[in-house]
C-alpha cells in the first residue's frame, strides 16, 4: 500500500502528462529545467523517474532528460575566469530546437531557490542570463509564438526551494509541505483531478470568450497605489488555459493556470502601477516596485531591494520597457487564497492580476502568428528578448473595460469577476 | 576539518584534471561524454563532478558542462518503451562530444555503472542501442582518433556497482571500500599523486621504448586454450599511458593504466585465443573462444552470451578483426587485488588483452595523418567499435618474432621476461 504522498505524486504525474502536456502515443518527451536556471533536475530524481515511467506507459517513444546541476553554475561564478561568462555551450539549446522542430512533447520544471545566487557578482549573473536569452531566442519564439509543440511548465518541490516558502517549519517537514501545497493548487487532491481540470479549463474558456466578444478598447485598473490605463490593440484575443500546437494537439502550457490574458497595445499604457508581490527574475528578487508609464513606455520607476536589477531588465532592449501582457484572474483562486508567496513565477502569477514587461504573445493577436516582427509591432504588439511578469492584483483592485463607443463596464470588483457568464 | 575521504576525493579530482586531461587554460571541458553503455555521468557522482569542475575552472577552463545520466531512467526505457523505438538516440549528447573534439577541447568519460543494470533485458534491444550510439558517435570518434582534443576516462564507484563487487562486506561499507580501492590503484593516497604518476609513466615508457627498438614483426601467444600469432604492421608504435594531441597536449587517456599497447596487422592473425575473464559488456560474454585466419574470426564460441557475440561480430567488416594488443604483467597491482570489476577500464589493467574492432591510429607511424585507405593499406583495422577482452593469466607466454624469424621472450608465466 503506497502512502498518500505517493498516491498524490502518481496522480500529479498523470495529470501533467495527460492534461498539461497531453502526451500522444509515439511522441518523444524531453524534460528540461525551466529557463535553464530555475531547477536542478538532479535534485528531482525520483519524481523525474516517475514521469519517465508514466510517459513510456502512455506510449512515449523516447524520454530524454536534460539533467542539470545549479551547483555547477555557482562553482562557475566563484572560480571561472572573469572574462569567460559569454561562453555558451550550444548543444543543449540545439537539443531543445531539435525536439521542438520535430514536434516532440516537452516538459520544463521549476524548482528554484530564489536566494541561490544571492552572494554572487550581479554583473556576471547578468552576463550569463543575457547570453542564455540571446541563444534561446529561436527556442522561445517557436514555443511562445509558434506553439510548435505540445508541452508544459510545471513545478516540483525540493529542499532548496521549500526552505524559502516555509522558513518557519522544521527543515525535514518543508519539502513535503510544499509538495502538499502543489497538490492542492493543482487540484490533485480532488476526487477526479483529470475531470476537475477539464471543468476548470472549460470555465476559463467561457470567460475569455466573453471578453473576446466585448473587444474593449481600453482597460482601467484601480487599486491603492495603482491608476493605470491600458489600451488594447484591434483584433486582440484573450487566451486562457488551453493552447493548440501547430500539429493540432491541445495542451495546458502553464500548470497550474488560473489566468485569462491578452496583449496590450505597446504604445498605449498610461499611469502608475504598484506591484503587490516581489518580482522574481531567474531567481533574483526585486521588491516594492512602482512603475509609471507614458505612451506605453516606462518613464519612471521606484523599487526597494534589487532596483539595479530592475534597471537592467528594463534596459535589456527597446521592448523591455513596454508591456507585452495583461492577465486577469480572481483574487479567490486557490493559489491566492493560500496566501503563500511561492517565489515561483509560474505559481505566483496565478495568484494575482499581472502585467508583463517584454514580448507579447502572437497568439493574442488576430493573424499574429503569420506577421513579421515589423507588422506585429505596427499592430501594437511588443517585441523583446524578455517577458517578465509583474504581480499587481489584490482584493482591492477594480478593473473596467471601455467599449468602442466609450461606455465603461465592470470586469472586476475588489479582485473578483464582475460579469456573469 | 576535512575527512581523509574528502582529501582523497580532492586529490583524485586534481589528478583527473592535471594528469588525466592535462587541461589547458581557455579550454572547454565536457564531463560525462557519452559511451556505448552510458549517456553520461551518474547523478550519484555529483560530489566528485563538482570538485572536478572547480579544479578545471581554477586552472582557467572557460566553460565546463556536464552530461548526466540516471540509471533508472535507462532501465525504465528497457522495461516500458515500445520495442521498435530503440534506435532513438539523444543525438545532442554525441553532438556535444563532436563540438568538443572539433574545437580541440577536453572531455572526460566516466566508468561508473551497475554491471547488472540490464541483466534480463532483451540483448537485441541492447545491441540496437549500442549500434545506434556507434553510428551517432562516429564523427566525434573519428576526430578523437585523429588526435583532436585531450581526453581521459576514470572509474568511480556507484552504490549498485559496489554491491556487485563487494557482496561479502556490510552494505553500508561497500561504497567506501570501493573508493578506497580506486584511490589505491590510481595512486591517490601517495603524498604527491602527480609526481607518483610521472614516475609510473616513466617506467611504462621504458618498456614501450624497448619494444619499439625491437621492431618485432609478430607476437606469439601461448597459454591453455591459446595458440595465436599476431602480425604487427610496419611502423607500429608501442605506446603506454600518454597520448599527445595534434596540437601537442600530452594526456593520460586511462586512469588507472598499467598497459603497453600497439596495433596489430588486421590481416595477419592466425590461430586460437581464449578469454580469461568475462567481457563486461551490457550483455555479458564469458568463455570467449575465437579462431582467426588471415586476421579474420572464422569460428567464434562463448560459454555465455554467444548469440550476442555472433551478432556483434557481424556489426561491420572490421568487427571480426582485431585493432589492439596490450601487455600487462600478471603481477600488476590491479591483478593482485584479485577482484573482477566487470569494467573494462579497470579489468583491462589486470591482464593482457586484445581488442576486436577499431585500430588505434596513434599506434602507427604517421597514422594520425593517414586517410582511411592509407590506414587500411598499412594494416590498420576500421570498425564502429573497439571492444577489449582479457586473455592474460599467470600461464601466458609471449614471444616477439624478429625480422629473421628468431623468437625472443617478452613474457613468461604472465611476467615481463626482459629488462628495460
Amino acid at each position: 500500500m503506497s502512502s498518500e504522498f505517493e498516491q498524490n505524486l502518481e496522480k500529479y504525474a498523470e495529470v501533467i502528462l495527460k492534461v498539461a502536456v497531453n502526451l500522444q502515443k509515439g511522441q518523444r518527451l524531453y524534460i528540461t529545467p525551466h529557463g535553464g536556471f530555475n531547477a536542478s533536475l538532479i535534485n528531482l530524481v525520483p519524481f523525474i523517474e516517475l514521469i519517465a515511467k508514466k510517459a513510456y506507459q502512455l506510449g512515449a517513444r523516447f524520454v530524454e532528460v536534460l539533467w542539470n546541476d545549479l551547483q555547477l553554475n555557482l562553482i562557475r561564478l566563484q572560480h571561472a575566469p572573469r572574462d569567460s561568462f559569454e561562453e555558451f555551450a550550444t548543444w543543449r539549446r540545439d537539443a531543445s530546437l531539435d525536439f521542438i522542430k520535430k514536434g516532440d512533447a516537452g516538459l520544463s520544471i521549476l524548482a528554484s531557490d530564489p536566494h541561490f545566487f544571492d552572494d554572487q557578482d550581479p554583473e556576471l549573473i547578468n552576463t550569463i542570463i543575457k547570453t542564455y536569452v540571446k541563444h534561446y531566442k529561436d527556442v522561445s519564439f517557436l514555443l511562445n509564438q509558434q506553439k510548435a509543440r505540445n508541452g508544459a511548465v510545471i513545478s516540483a518541490s525540493c529542499d532548496s526551494w521549500a526552505k524559502n516558502v516555509f522558513p518557519n517549519l522544521p527543515p525535514d517537514k518543508r519539502t513535503a509541505k510544499l509538495w502538499d501545497k502543489i497538490f492542492e493548487i493543482c487540484r490533485i487532491k480532488q476526487k477526479d483531478p483529470i475531470l476537475a481540470w477539464k471543468n476548470h479549463v472549460k470555465q476559463l474558456i467561457v470567460r475569455s470568450n466573453y471578453l473576446n466578444e466585448k473587444q474593449y478598447t481600453t482597460l482601467k485598473l484601480k487599486a491603492p497605489g495603482t491608476d493605470l490605463t491600458i489600451g488594447l490593440p484591434e483584433g486582440h484575443i484573450w487566451g486562457s488555459a488551453k493552447s493548440t500546437s501547430q500539429r493540432g494537439i491541445d495542451y495546458v502550457s502553464n500548470f497550474p493556470t488560473e489566468e485569462i490574458y491578452t496583449l496590450p497595445h505597446k504604445d498605449k499604457t498610461e499611469g502608475t502601477v504598484k506591484m503587490t508581490k516581489p518580482l522574481n527574475y531567474r531567481g533574483n528578487l526585486v521588491e516594492n516596485i512602482r512603475i509609471t508609464f507614458s505612451k506605453g513606455k516606462v518613464i519612471e520607476f521606484e523599487a526597494g531591494k534589487g532596483k539595479d536589477l530592475l534597471d537592467k531588465i528594463i534596459k535589456t532592449d527597446e521592448g523591455a520597457s513596454k508591456l507585452g501582457e495583461i492577465a486577469l484572474l480572481p483574487h479567490s483562486t486557490p493559489i491566492s487564497q493560500s496566501g503563500i508567496l511561492f517565489y515561483n513565477g509560474l505559481i505566483d502569477e496565478n495568484a494575482s492580476n499581472h502585467i508583463a514587461l517584454g514580448f507579447a504573445f502572437r497568439s493574442c493577436l488576430k493573424g499574429g502568428k503569420e506577421m513579421s516582427d515589423k507588422e506585429f509591432m505596427a499592430a501594437g504588439g511588443n517585441v523583446s528578448l524578455i517577458h517578465v511578469d509583474c504581480m499587481i492584483g489584490s482584493g482591492e483592485m477594480d478593473v473596467d473595460g471601455i467599449t468602442k463607443d466609450g461606455k465603461t463596464e465592470p470586469i472586476m470588483r475588489k479582485g473578483e469577476w464582475a460579469f456573469n457568464v | 576539518m576535512k575527512s581523509e575521504f574528502e582529501k582523497n576525493l580532492e586529490k583524485y579530482a586534481e589528478l583527473i584534471v592535471k594528469v588525466g586531461l592535462n587541461l589547458q587554460p581557455r579550454q572547454r571541458l565536457l564531463i560525462g561524454a557519452p559511451r556505448s553503455s552510458a549517456y553520461g555521468v551518474p547523478i550519484e557522482l555529483a560530489p566528485l563532478v563538482r570538485l572536478i569542475t572547480k579544479n578545471a575552472y581554477q586552472g582557467g577552463a572557460k566553460l565546463v558542462d556536464v552530461l548526466w545520466e540516471d540509471d533508472q531512467v535507462r532501465l525504465i526505457r528497457y522495461q516500458h518503451a515500445p520495442r521498435d523505438s530503440f534506435e532513438e538516440y539523444p543525438t545532442w549528447r554525441t553532438n556535444a562530444k563532436f563540438e568538443i573534439s572539433k574545437n580541440d577541447d577536453a572531455m572526460l568519460l566516466v566508468a561508473a555503472r551497475n554491471p547488472d543494470l540490464l541483466a534480463g533485458q532483451d540483448s537485441d534491444l541492447i545491441l540496437t542501442t549500442h549500434k545506434s550510439f556507434y553510428k551517432h558517435n562516429k564523427p566525434s570518434a573519428d576526430l578523437r582518433r585523429s588526435g583532436m582534443g585531450n581526453w581521459s576516462i576514470f572509474p568511480a564507484p556507484v552504490k549498485s556497482w559496489a554491491d556487485k563487487i563487494f557482496p561479502d562486506i556490510p552494505s553500508t561499507e561497500r561504497i567506501a571500500k570501493f573508493w578506497d580501492v580506486i584511490f589505491d590503484i590510481c595512486r591517490v593516497k601517495e603524498e604527491d599523486p602527480i609526481t607518483a604518476w610521472e614516475k609510473h609513466i616513466n617506467q611504462l615508457a621504458a618498456r614501450s621504448d624497448f619494444l619499439n627498438r625491437k621492431k618485432y614483426i609478430a607476437l606469439n601467444y601461448n597459454a591453455p586454450g591459446t595458440d595465436l600469432t599476431i602480425g604487427l604492421p610496419k611502423g607500429h608504435v608501442w605506446k603506454c599511458a600518454n597520448t599527445t594531441t595534434k596540437s601537442g597536449i600530452t594526456h593520460t587517456v586511462n586512469l588507472p593504466t598499467e598497459e603497453i599497447y600497439t596495433i596489430p596487422h588486421k590481416d595477419k592473425v592466425e590461430g586460437v585465443i581464449t578469454s580469461t575473464k568475462p567481457l563486461p559488456l551490457e550483455a555479458f560474454i564469458d568463455g570467449l573462444k575465437l579462431k582467426f585466419s588471415k586476421g579474420k574470426v572464422v569460428e567464434a564460441s562463448a560459454t555465455k552470451g554467444e548469440v550476442y557475440l555472433k551478432k556483434l561480430l557481424k556489426t561491420d567488416e572490421g568487427a571480426s578483426r582485431i585493432g589492439e594488443v596490450a601487455l600487462v604483467p600478471h603481477s600488476s597491482p590491479i591483478s593482485q587485488l584479485g577482484i573482477l570489476f566487470y569494467n573494462v577500464l579497470i579489468d583491462e589493467n589486470a591482464s593482457c588483452h586484445i581488442a576486436l574492432g577499431n585500430g588505434i591510429k596513434a599506434c602507427l607511424k604517421n597514422g594520425l595523418d593517414m586517410s582511411k585507405e592509407e590506414f587500411a593499406a598499412a594494416g590498420g583495422n576500421q570498425c564502429l567499435f573497439h571492444i577489449d577482452f582479457m586473455v592474460g593469466s599467470e600461464k601466458m607466454n609471449i614471444d616477439g618474432i624478429k625480422q629473421d624469424g628468431a623468437a625472443e621472450p617478452i613474457m613468461r608465466k604472465g611476467e615481463w621476461a626482459f629488462e628495460a
